[in-house]
Formats: structure tokens, sequence, C-alpha cells
């Protein structure tokens, strides 16, 4: 393709008393409408697989390491953090948590909840959970028997963040007083419990972007948890916060193989390593799925190039009277395709943007995504470099393939059948 | 006297209608020098146009030889044949053809650059033929603006742009009014002299076919 056939495409693309040809305009539509679908769905799937990532990183951080039964020896806690340090080489902070698995009991109602106890010190060095806050403060500190604020952890009544899902369940304002209950092992007896409650104020509700967690998790000091739990001194693991995420991937096994069996080692994609795989192979099935679409319009394309193939015959035929080759004629139809294709690429892109953020603003006035279903309430989108470049790639492709029938049969016109008539 | 600078031998032109076939020229031989101005005459059906389209290498022969300089284009490749078109052959046809697309300055223009000429170039020579065919005025119009004359004689300049050895033409006259016509046959002749063009032109008409110092006629396929 050279500057001339660039020119002479334009000016045969265009009618002059019209700005473009309506056939064109109706195949450069049809590209334009696969890329744009090409496009949003992409954006949807990398922008879910996006926020489902970010949204586990925020609340897990990159990195879960716990012992099976605890640490209870403060020694031992501080060898194995710093063995796991020496192992991690993007290792930027840790955290310690214990896990308490109890229920909820309140307004007569009841739900089975997992209460983290955090530090809140180094707490906000690995996850994110204040970002998360959607009402009242991320704020540990609980509150004395009087009621008044106590500014220490293990206070008489703790501090609860709850996700929005139980708030939303027990109808819990900021401030409230609930009720949780554990089951604590009764003394020289490893499969006897008693019931034990505990009083929690409500300071925060956390939209943790997962149905399934904001319907079970409450978070409070690690101080108020051990004691809850009467577990003093004892943490369940540690949570870690890597340089990149991908990092905890490769770490993860080679940790397995470090720590033993003792320790259970999760990385952020654990939860839901089933999810992303299901996700990784729905991109590619809707990418071809849509993409048929694109063909469909490619065929378009094919079809507007036979039509001028056969209402250009006297010009092609004047044209290689002028001393124009076949060859020249198969590149001037090949981009007549192409520069269709290009027309489609760009229009499909710019309304793939405008789909794209109608898309949002649909989701965030009517909440399109079901969460349930997808584990996550809300979705960003995401249009990816790599995502866009494969859809031009590939639609200049199929637009160049449509061309060749065509324009081979521009190319390969009698021109002397073409100059009989005018 | 110089070698022909082009040659027919025993060219056969048929075409296949399914059961039938269509015998259009039979073993024609044809001969014209460097300069040479050469009338072809014949009934519609001849083969004239065939004849020009083979010498113009727009079409191959069935059998026989098409010698340029002694060289048979009939086997030439089509890349060389476009080339051979472009620099050595010029065509005039009974209607204008030209791309209705494009100005009459750009419809000039073109030929010089399928050559690979800069625009610029291009655009010089192209100038340079439209006035002296008279037309420079009418440059930026585009053909369906132009009249009948006018269109013929940018058809002119766009063959004569690459100042081709050749100038064949079918019927140049045959869809203009006697004015135009005459206007026609006498720019042919200047440029004939002008620039030593060989000029092979197939007409029915009488007037113009008796102004050529060498008039052939073609019937049922061979030289009557």
């Amino acid at each position: 393709m050279n500057r001339l056939q660039v020119w002479m495409v334009w000016r045969y693309l265009r009618e002059r008393r019209r700005f473009l040809n309506p056939n064109i305009v109706l195949a450069v539509l049809g590209i334009a409408l696969g890329v744009a679908a090409l496009m949003i769905s992409m954006a949807v799937v990398s922008g879910y697989e996006t926020t489902l990532k970010t949204t586990l990183i925020n609340m897990e951080g990159h990195l879960m390491i716990v012992r099976r039964g605890g640490f209870d020896d403060p020694n031992d806690e501080r060898a194995t953090l710093e063995k796991i340090k020496s192992v991690l080489p993007t290792f930027k902070a840790a955290t310690p948590f214990l896990m308490v698995e109890g229920l909820m009991v309140h307004k007569r109602k009841l739900s089975g909840i997992m209460l983290e106890g955090v530090d809140p010190r180094s707490m906000s060095k690995v996850v994110m959970l204040e970002r998360r806050i959607v009402r009242g403060r991320f704020d540990l500190y609980g509150e004395n028997a009087q009621g008044e604020s106590c500014r220490e952890q293990g206070c008489a009544i703790p501090a609860a963040i709850v996700g929005k899902g139980i708030a939303r369940k027990f109808q819990l304002k900021i401030g409230e007083v609930f009720r949780l209950v554990i089951p604590v092992s009764r003394e020289n007896s490893i499969d006897s419990f008693r019931p034990k409650a505990q009083k929690f104020v409500v300071k925060g509700v956390l939209d943790l972007g997962r149905s399934d967690f904001d319907e079970r998790y409450i978070v409070t000091d690690l101080k108020s948890a051990q004691s809850f739990g009467e577990m003093p001194g004892k943490i369940s693991g540690w949570r870690f916060r890597l340089g990149r995420a991908k990092d905890a991937l490769a770490a993860k096994t080679h940790l397995e193989d470090d720590l033993g069996p003792n320790y259970w080692v999760r990385s952020w994609r654990d939860p839901n390593r089933n999810l992303f795989e299901a996700v990784r192979y729905e991109k590619a099935v809707i990418f071809i799925i849509v993409l048929l679409m694109e063909i469909a319009a490619a065929f378009n394309v094919a079809s507007t190039l036979y039509l001028i193939v056969v209402r250009r015959y006297s010009q092609i035929s004047i044209l290689r009277a002028m001393g124009v080759s076949e060859k020249f004629v198969r590149r001037l139809f090949s981009t007549q395709g192409l520069g269709i294709g290009a027309a489609g690429s760009l229009l499909g892109v710019l309304l793939g943007w405008i789909g794209c953020q109608i898309f949002l603003k649909l989701e965030s006035v009517y909440g399109l995504f079901p969460g349930k279903v997808y584990k996550l309430d809300h979705v960003n989108l995401e249009i990816r470099k790599s995502d866009m470049l494969v859809i031009l790639a590939v639609t200049v492709i199929i637009c160049y393939l449509a061309t060749l029938a065509p324009a081979r049969r521009g190319a390969k016109l009698n021109p002397v059948e073409g100059l009989r008539y005018e | 006297m110089s070698d022909p600078i082009l040659r027919l031998e025993k060219v056969s032109k048929s075409y296949d209608r399914g059961n039938s076939t269509l015998q259009v020229l039979k073993t024609v031989d044809f001969e014209v020098y460097p300069g040479e101005a050469v009338c072809i005459l014949g009934a519609s059906g001849a083969g004239k146009s065939t004849l020009l389209h083979i010498l113009g290498t727009l079409d191959r022969p069935t059998e026989g030889r098409v010698l340029f300089n002694e060289t048979d284009m009939a086997k030439e490749s089509d890349e060389r044949l476009a080339r051979f078109r472009n620099k050595e052959v010029g065509f005039v046809f009974q209607f204008h053809h030209l791309l209705s697309e494009f100005s009459a300055l750009e419809n000039v223009m073109l030929p010089v650059r399928f050559a690979g000429q800069s625009e610029a170039q291009a655009r010089e020579q192209a100038l340079e033929l439209l006035q002296l065919l008279g037309v420079a005025d009418r440059k930026d119009h585009f053909p369906s603006e132009l009249s009948g004359g006018e269109q013929q004689r940018v058809a002119v300049a766009r063959a004569l742009v690459q100042r081709p050895k050749i100038l064949l033409a079918d019927e140049p006259t045959g869809n203009l009014d006697t004015k135009n016509s005459e206007q026609i046959q006498e720019l042919f002749f200047q440029f004939r002299l002008k620039f030593g063009i060989t000029l092979i032109v197939v007409t029915h008409d009488v007037n113009f076919a008796s102004r050529f110092p060498r008039r052939m006629v073609l019937k049922d396929g061979h030289w009557n």
C-alpha cells in the first residue's frame, strides 16, 4: 500500500455530493458495532477480574499464613515470622490476626459470623479495610462498662466493624450494641464446649465488595478477640503485603515447602482460584462469540467491495489501460477494505468507550451487576491495552481477509469487457 | 526504412461461447513504423477494437505474436505489460472513460503517478497537456461538469501525458458533434507532428479516415 493508493481509495470511498457513500457507511458501522461489542465485553470481564483481585487484596493482603492451632509462644511466633520474611524477596509488611467463629444473636435473628481480631497499628500497612468503610469510621476502640469511650484495646464492650450484609440483616446503626456467642472449650476437655457471649458496639460498616464476606465478616481489635476467645496472646497467623500481587503466587509454593504441613499458606488468588480460571475461559469464549458478530460484519465489507468492483468495472478497465497492473488493482481494493476496517475500528473504539460509560452509569444507578451470583456487588470496567491491541489486530486481519476475494475479482476482470460500454 | 515499432504476426483471437467458438481475428499480420499514422476501417464486428486491444496489450491473442521493438509482448508478465501500457502506449476511446471521482487535472496526472513520478512532476506535465489542448481553465472541474468535447480533450491529454510512442484510438470522435469531432481530429495530427507519435485509429468517420496516409480495412477478422 502506497500513498497514491491511499489517496485514490479516499477519493473512491467518499462521494462528491454526499460526504460518504452510504454502502461504505453501513459497512463501517457494522465493523464499528463489532469492535464496540468486543471492547465492552472485554472491559466488563477484565474489570470484573481486576475488581475481584483488588477486593481480595484489600481485604486479605497478598498472602495469609496460618498455623494449625495458632501460635501460643511469642518466641516461636517471632522466629517463624523472621523465617517467612527471609523467604519473601519483596516483603513489605505483616500484621497478625486471630479468627474466631461464632454466632450473632440480635433482634430475634441469628447468623453465623467470622470475628477477626486485628492489630490496629500494623493492619493498615497490609490490608485496606479503612478504604471500604461505608458508614461510621474505622475505629477499633470500644466502650467501657459505663458506655464511655475506651482508648485502648480490650475494652469491656469492644468495637466492631461489621460487613454491610450483616448491618442490613440486623438493621444495625452506628453505636448500637449487639451480642456475639462463641463456643469455648471447657477445661480438661477437647470436645466439650460452653457458650460464651460478648457485647460489641458498632463503630463502622464495611463494604467488602463481596456479598459472601459482607454477610459474615466482623472486625475487632486483636486483644478483644483474644480475650473473648479466651486465647490470651494467641494469634492464628499473619497477613502479608508484598511488592507485587504476582509475587504472592510464586512465594506460596516456596513457603509451603519451607514451612511444612502445620502451616496453611493462602495467596489472594486461592479463595477464588476456580473463579479466576472461569473468568479466564469465559473471557476467551465471550471474545470468540462476539467476534462472530465482527466476522458477519466483515462479510458485509466483502459484499460492499464486490458491489464496488461491479460498479467500477469500466474504471478498473481504464486504470488497466493507463498502465495499472493486476497487483495494483488488488491492492487498491484491499486498501479500501482496510480503510473500512480502520474507520470501523476507530468508530468502534469511540462507541465502545461511550458504551462503557453508559454501562457504568446504569450500573451505579440500577445496580445491573448481580452480586450474589458473581460474589462482587459492583464491578469497574477496565479497558486493557492488551485487549485493545488484540481487538484491533483481529479486526484489521478479518477486514483484510474479507477484501481478498473481491480484490482478486477486481484484479482479474477483463479490461476489454469493461471498456466496451460506458 | 526503420524497423516497425509494432508488429502482429499471424494473430488470431477467438472467444469460447459455450458450445461454439467465435473467431474474431483470423491470422492477421500487421506492422506499423515509428511516426506513421494508420487508420483501420471496417464494419461493426469486423474485429477492429479487438485488434486495437491486442496492439495495446489489453488483450492477449489466442495465437500469434505481438512484437514491440521485436519483443513478443504476448509472452510478457502482467507487470511488464502494465509498464508498457503506461510508458509506451496512450489510449483514447469513443467514451471518454474519465474517472468520475477525480478532477480533469487529476485524471491527467494519474498515468504519471502510476509511473512513480512525484505529484509535482505529474501536475506540471498534466497542466502542460491541458494547456495544449485548451482545457487548462477546466482543470479543477469533474468529468460530469465538462462538455462532451472537453471530456474527450481531457481524455486525449491523459493518453498523451506520458509522451507515449504509440497512440491507439478507438472511435475517438464517434460520440462528438461535427465541430468537436473536427477539433479532435486536428489535435491528433498536430500531436503526431509535434511529438512524433505513431497513430493507429479505428473509425467509421469517412472524413477522418480520408486524412490518413495509410488506411486498412478489416473484414470478418482479416484484412480486406
